[in-house]
């Protein structure tokens, strides 16, 4: 509540999501949002982080339903395949909004 | 704390727009695929019709198998990445492509059919095999075009 009685909405700032914030992780996100698969290999390069790191990253973002990996083969090389979930996306949009509103602020 | 400033924020709006926007050469990849996918089912429905039961019937399945397994392997080689939206859009190319071939070799059947109950030598018209060709590869051409261009749907 503000001085004039009246109820203002909370700072954009309360609506970044702690998980996207870290800067890997945000990158991450960025590089899956532009498709709907991406071998991890891409991600790696793209990111400019090495496999451990990135795979920790995506770690805690399969553990908060953002990321899904799928394991597979192209030819006899062994492939892995990362994409954002629904629930990413949507955390994305989110996060990328309030962004927005703390630019225009 | 998640405190940023508006500088800040501006800046990870430009890096997640830049990243985001990146997959030119991946699109390029799938279209040219997808191309290549419908061109063959359209190139195989005239010609197996145009050389029904001549020699070259068996040369004309081996190319056609050649070109599609070809194809799906260096799609699956020279891509990292399926864009956004890109492989619906190649989904659905395929299955109207798919369905459409069913509909041209039904009524081209059909045709066939109706010369012989009238005595005639059955035949095919070239330009009408070559329209069908054309019609039946056209969605996935189409679906190519909208995979290049990154259209939102």
């Amino acid at each position: 509540m503000s001085a004039d009685g009246t109820t203002r909405p909370p700072h954009a700032r309360h609506r970044l999501d702690d998980v996207l914030h870290a800067p890997v992780r945000f990158s991450i996100a960025a590089t899956l949002a532009g498709v709907d698969e991406a071998e991890f290999a891409l991600v790696r390069d793209e990111v400019e982080v090495s496999d451990s790191v990135l795979s920790k990253q995506v770690s805690a973002l399969e553990q908060a339903g953002y990321v899904k990996v799928r394991k597979g083969y192209v030819g006899k090389r062994p492939r892995t395949w990362l994409s954002l979930t629904r629930a990413g996306r949507d955390a994305w949009q989110a996060h990328l909004a309030a962004l927005r509103d703390i630019a225009g602020a | 704390m998640n405190d940023l400033t508006p500088q800040q924020a501006r800046e990870r709006l430009a890096h997640a727009e830049a990243a985001t926007g990146r997959r030119d050469a991946e699109r390029r990849v799938h279209a040219w695929a997808t191309a290549g996918f419908g061109a063959a089912m359209g190139a195989y429905l005239s010609l197996s019709r145009a050389t029904d039961d001549t020699p070259f019937e068996q040369p004309v399945l081996v190319a056609y198998t050649l070109a599609i397994v070809g194809l799906a392997t260096w799609q699956t080689r020279a891509s990292r990445a399926w864009p956004r939206h890109a492989r619906r859009a190649g989904y659905v190319g395929l299955g109207v492509t798919f369905g459409l071939f069913l509909v041209a070799v039904i009524g081209l059947n059909i045709r066939e059919a109706e010369q012989k109950m009238d005595g005639l030598a059955p035949s095919e018209n070239p330009w009408l095999l070559a329209l069908a060709g054309v019609v039946v590869a056209a969605p996935m051409l189409l679906a190519a075009v909208r995979i290049r261009r990154g259209d939102p749907r």
